[in-house]
């Protein structure tokens, strides 16, 4: 078995995907439209500046309560679910996740597993280990099963086929389900979606759920949508398993009020969603629906390394509303599939190195021009341009120097040469006696100047030093330095 | 809650059944589960035409799930509050009135009553002691079920119900009539 989940595309192959995306005009124009669109739905949500500033400080509050207490809170939770007849399952990484649903899917004699939105199980690739050993994973929301059907990933957290077009869709659907004729009539699409997805939740063995928040006081999980296939894929099969990240926890039921409202506003722009559904234990004795029996997986896959370190923990205050990528200016030119790793945009570059470890990811924590927008609409505040800085400064650190938190893949954008580069620079910079003899040979060397300057010359004219320097110019024109 | 596509309806303790059941039958529902045992059920079947079946949630779900699945066209809940800032209904199943009496059935009808309601999500929380004992599920459900997922064009009827009709009691103002 694999140490890491098996990837469709790598996050290595990083830069040739964005070459190809940004010649991708019909991409670049869908894209264009979707980030305008979601963009506009969460202004008009936040038309007060002050009470949006509140309650960002709240939630902000909230998600760092909530990590500064998280071994407690996750020891609280785990008590709380299992004196609610809950079967609680600690996953360290991808593949503990995969084996411990397969076991209790192989208990059950389990053919089929009916989804909800679940971005922790695209995290470990979950369709694709069950699918290996002979269960089938349906994907429920309609964004998500249209991009199974596609053998695509999503490309967004929370609109996952936004990179699809109807007609694209139509075609889709058309080709997979029986007696759909073509059409670009979105109602009549979605039809034939609910038609065909509504047997599979008679039908299912299992239902496997993401977990939106989570509540230490009480053990209830929180999840949020719109379409309803959440609460059938969570009510209907007898078994349900929730997979979510660890860090998922607040301490109480009321701390995920606000963080709820932050969510859908920032997300699509509604003031709430059309449900909000509230699990608390199995079905208990007298009831006549609701799953038998229920586990929750919590997920840790490399979250612990972000929370070890003080500042990369703000990480992990993330509530996975999509906000930043819809107004990332790489994000809209590139789309989501560039980045090859689960979590795409801003959000991504943050959490991914420590999912998938920095040999990996170090392409995409430069992939930024560090504008902030990002962090400007982040419903919780997490510092995403310094949290950037800081992964940048991580992979280019000698891998052989010791820190006291050691990232994955320290230093895998390491160079001896730059490092010779740039100390050559600091230290001339710091003596002005030997930067005015190094400004000098460079202005009369300029002649000289390499016309070949790596990186810099592939889409650009090469840099050549001035005939001579600015303090050289204005001592001619008779100003002293 | 209109601006998302719910039937609102505003009525009277005595009026509601009548004019429930002949939204019903103009709707062609002709098969519609409800809680016989609770006052709102009785009373809604006793008012609804011989035609419309009526049917209780009797037995567990996978005793007859296909069926429930394919034949039942209306589920009738009564809420147990409501919240004014989002036009949602909290709705608390219990074992008269299951999960998936809300859920499943093509068209879901929910009573409130204006007594119930609280001005945003956090009163209702604390005015209901939430946190005291949570029920094994517990809804808030602020519309018909819908999806943008297909190039942000908003559709109803994903997967839940189609249609929400909320009838909203006036117990309020009853002594004033």
């Amino acid at each position: 078995m694999n140490a890491r989940p098996m990837h469709f595309v790598s996050p290595a192959d990083f830069r040739e995907r964005v070459s190809g995306a940004l010649q991708d005009q019909a991409l670049r124009t869908s894209m264009r439209g979707a980030m305008e669109f979601l963009q506009n739905k969460r202004s008009t949500q936040f038309p007060d500046a002050d009470e949006l500033e509140q309650l960002r400080d709240l939630g902000e509050a909230i998600r760092q309560h909530a990590l500064a207490n998280l071994p407690d809170l996750l020891v609280r939770f785990e008590s709380n679910l299992q004196a609610l007849g809950v079967h609680v399952h600690w996953a360290s990484t991808a593949d503990d996740a995969n084996a411990i649903i397969h076991g209790i899917a192989q208990r059950h004699g389990a053919r089929s597993i009916v989804k909800g939105k679940s971005m922790a199980s695209e995290e470990v690739e979950l369709n694709h280990y069950m699918a290996e050993r002979g269960i089938e994973c349906v994907e429920s929301d309609m964004g998500e099963y249209i991009v199974q059907l596609a053998e695509e990933k999503p490309s967004h957290i929370v609109m996952p086929a936004l990179h699809k077009t109807r007609a694209e869709i139509g075609a889709l659907f058309e080709r997979h389900l029986p007696g759909t004729p073509y059409t670009e009539d979105v109602d009549t699409l979605i039809l034939a979606g609910r038609r065909s997805l509504r047997q599979k939740f008679a039908d299912a063995d299992i239902g496997l759920s993401g977990v939106n928040f989570a509540a230490a006081d009480t053990g209830t999980l929180w999840l949020v949508e719109n379409e309803g296939n959440g609460r059938l894929s969570t009510t209907v099969p007898d078994v349900h398993i929730a997979l979510m990240g660890l860090e998922k926890v607040v301490a109480r039921l009321e701390h995920i009020v606000p963080l709820a409202s932050l969510l859908t506003r920032s997300a699509t722009g509604q003031s709430i969603t059309t449900y909000f559904n509230l699990i608390t234990g199995p079905r208990r004795a007298g009831e006549l629906d609701g799953p038998r029996e229920m586990h929750v997986v919590l997920l840790d896959n490399g979250r612990s390394q972000a929370y070890a370190d003080q500042q990369l923990r703000a990480t992990l205050q993330c509530i996975r509303c999509g906000a930043c990528m819809n107004h990332c200016p790489v994000y809209e030119r590139v789309g989501g599939h560039a980045y090859g790793t689960t979590y795409p945009g801003p959000i991504g570059k943050i959490i991914s190195p420590h999912l998938l470890g920095l040999e990996e990811t170090a392409d995409l924590v430069t992939a930024s021009s560090l504008c902030g927008a990002c962090a400007e609409v982040c419903p919780v505040r997490i510092p995403i341009p310094s949290l950037l800085v800081r992964l940048r400064t991580e992979a280019n650190r000698d891998p052989a120097q010791q820190v006291d938190q050691r990232l994955r893949g320290q230093g895998a954008s390491f160079s001896r040469g730059e490092q010779l580069v740039w100390r050559f620079w600091s230290g001339a910079f710091a003596r002005p006696s030997v930067y005015r003899w190094f400004r000098w040979l460079a202005t009369r060397l300029r002649a000289f100047t390499p016309s070949a300057q790596l990186g810099w010359t592939r889409h650009r004219a090469p840099l050549v030093p001035a005939r001579r320097s600015l303090s050289e110019l204005l001592r001619e024109r008779g100003q002293a330095e | 809650m209109t601006s998302v596509r719910t039937e609102v309806m505003r009525s009277h303790a005595t009026a509601w059944p009548a004019l429930l059941a002949d939204r019903l039958a103009q709707a062609g529902v002709q098969r519609m589960l409800l809680d016989h045992a609770t006052a709102e059920g009785a009373a809604l079947h006793a008012a609804l035409s011989p035609s419309v079946q009526t049917l209780s949630f009797s037995q567990p779900l996978e005793a007859w799930k296909d069926s429930l699945f394919s034949t039942v066209d209306a589920g009738f809940t009564v809420a147990r509050s409501g919240i004014a800032a989002t036009g949602t209904l909290v709705l608390a199943p219990d074992s008269g009135t299951p999960r998936t009496v809300s859920l499943v059935p093509p068209l879901h009808v929910a009573l409130v009553y204006a007594s119930t309601l609280h001005a945003d999500l956090h009163s209702a929380m604390h005015a209901e002691h939430w946190s005291a004992g949570m029920p094994t599920n517990l809804v808030l459900a602020s519309g018909p079920s819908k999806t943008s997922d297909i190039q942000q064009t908003l559709a109803y009827g994903a997967h839940g119900p189609r249609a929400l009709w909320v009838v909203i009691v006036d117990d309020v103002l009853e002594g004033q009539v």
